[in-house]
């Protein structure tokens, strides 16, 4: 979890009059970044009473935001990416979280595609709203951002897990060479260290005290996973693999 | 519970496999899932050996609560290299940013937390199901922030095969074929297409997928998450 966050929350609650310790109340400073000005007007309304917002500043462009310096002045960015050009509000969203690491961001206006909205957890987005929403929902999922919570669409949340599994290695065929260790079993390990010394199937199993079909399904797998045709490769492989202890001694 | 259900559009019951070593647990979690989540069978083992021989034949994986943390990664490890497209919904997983992020890289396609409900646990199990998941609010920043740091460690990662999808049914076609590492002149005759538009299509194909060499091309291919090739 990237550092700053706990402070906002903390910062939060003592401005909800959680505790009341004035001296230290921090009110959330938003950015908005968009070319709709009835959308600030009308967040400026909704979040007008909310004690704990102290203002809300608008912008037209990813580059006006860019320029602004965020961090220390504010607390959230909220970008309309239906108003700002795609590629822009996508790259505005990397950049942010990538500069300002302490910001939280929150897209709104997103595509309905699942793929796209992933685009923009990928970039770094805390929070998400697809489609047009009122103000009142942009409202409500900022403050629920605030809080450290999201709520996740149920095809989002899927595919945010298979991507998070596919890029570190254990879903699909795609491996990063980083990704193999972790993703063999206990077994897988101790068959490619048999391998790696240059047992045969038949050996393997009497090593093991398992049948050889067994060991034939486990060195098919250990193939698999390091994306290899043969046990020669497997075994040189095996040194980076095993790099965390051997099993079998 | 024992209506036939084969009319017309209506979806087959999922088969749901349950791993679950303390028997009463299991006992009690399997006549929930029965009455509760529409799964036909349900079916429970308590040895992982037994469990994993059967993975093969279920479309939904469901690991008991009182597995280890590390008992629970290996299981749905496993089972995914068994059956890469079982979906496997670790269930009993702490409250800790650790422990979230691990069963999420693991594979797994759900999660329940030790102090969620068992309604919440159903609907988990039951979004899994339907290729679908749901992510309690508290713990989902977690896994954004993950996948954002994911994507900065792997820039090249393509996750979604864009740059595949932006290639010509034809130009995929050959891609197939470079894959397999046939030649030029084999997937001339193959597509009954002469050499050098085969050689046009190749160039395109490099092109498109920023490759230098059809090695690299075919790697590409490997490398695209299931689903999309």
């Amino acid at each position: 979890m990237r550092s700053g966050w706990g402070i906002y929350t903390v910062n939060y609650r003592f401005a909800s009059g959680i505790l009341v310790q004035a001296e230290e109340a921090r009110l959330i400073n938003l950015l908005l970044v968009d070319r709709d000005v009835q959308v600030y007007q009308g967040l400026l309304t909704d979040l007008h009473n909310d004690p704990d917002i102290a203002a809300i500043q608008p912008c037209e462009t990813a580059q006006e935001a860019l320029e602004r310096s965020l961090e220390g002045t504010f607390d959230a960015v909220l970008i309309n990416a239906a108003t700002l050009l795609e590629p822009q509000a996508l790259s505005l969203t990397r950049e942010v979280s990538r500069l300002h690491p302490g910001v939280r961001v929150l897209v709104f206006g997103l595509p309905s595609a699942k793929e796209q909205v992933l685009d923009y957890i990928e970039a770094g987005a805390d929070a998400y709203l697809r489609g047009t929403q009122s103000v009142q929902a942009i409202g409500r999922c900022l403050r629920q951002m605030l809080r450290g919570e999201v709520s996740l669409c149920p095809d989002v949340a899927a595919g945010l897990l298979s991507r998070i599994a596919w890029l570190a290695g254990n879903r699909g065929t795609a491996t990063t060479n980083n990704g193999t260790p972790a993703a063999l079993s206990p077994r897988q390990r101790e068959v490619l260290a048999l391998l790696q010394r240059g047992l045969s199937n038949a050996q393997i199993a009497v090593q093991l005290s398992i049948e050889v079909g067994t060991v034939k399904n486990h060195v098919h797998n250990v193939l698999t996973k390091l994306q290899t045709g043969s046990r020669q490769e497997a075994a040189k492989l095996a040194v980076g693999a095993l790099g965390n202890g051997d099993p079998v001694d | 519970m024992d209506d036939h259900r084969d009319g017309a559009g209506q979806d087959q019951p999922k088969r749901l496999l349950l791993f679950e070593p303390t028997q009463l647990i299991g006992t009690l979690w399997q006549h929930l899932l029965v009455e509760e989540a529409g799964f036909d069978p349900v079916q429970l083992y308590t040895d992982p050996e037994r469990a994993l021989q059967e993975v093969g034949s279920y479309d939904v994986v469901v690991t008991g609560p009182s597995l280890t943390q590390d008992q629970a990664l290996e299981f749905t490890r496993a089972a995914i290299l068994s059956r890469p497209e079982v979906r496997v919904v670790v269930s009993g997983v702490p409250r800790s940013e650790t422990a979230v992020v691990q069963v999420a890289e693991a594979g797994a396609a759900g999660l329940v937390l030790r102090e969620q409900t068992a309604e919440q646990a159903l609907k988990a199990i039951r979004a899994a199901g339907e290729g679908e998941a749901q992510i309690a609010p508290e713990v989902a920043p977690l896994l954004m922030d993950r996948l954002a740091e994911l994507k900065v460690s792997v820039p090249d990662a393509d996750t979604v095969g864009r740059r595949f999808l932006e290639l010509t049914p034809r130009e995929r076609e050959v891609l197939e074929l470079i894959g397999r590492g046939l030649t030029n002149q084999q997937i001339a005759e193959r597509l009954v297409l002469e050499l050098g538009t085969v050689k046009n299509h190749v160039h395109r194909v490099l092109e498109k997928l920023n490759k230098r060499s059809r090695l690299e091309a075919a790697g590409y291919l490997r490398s695209l998450p299931p689903g999309i090739a």
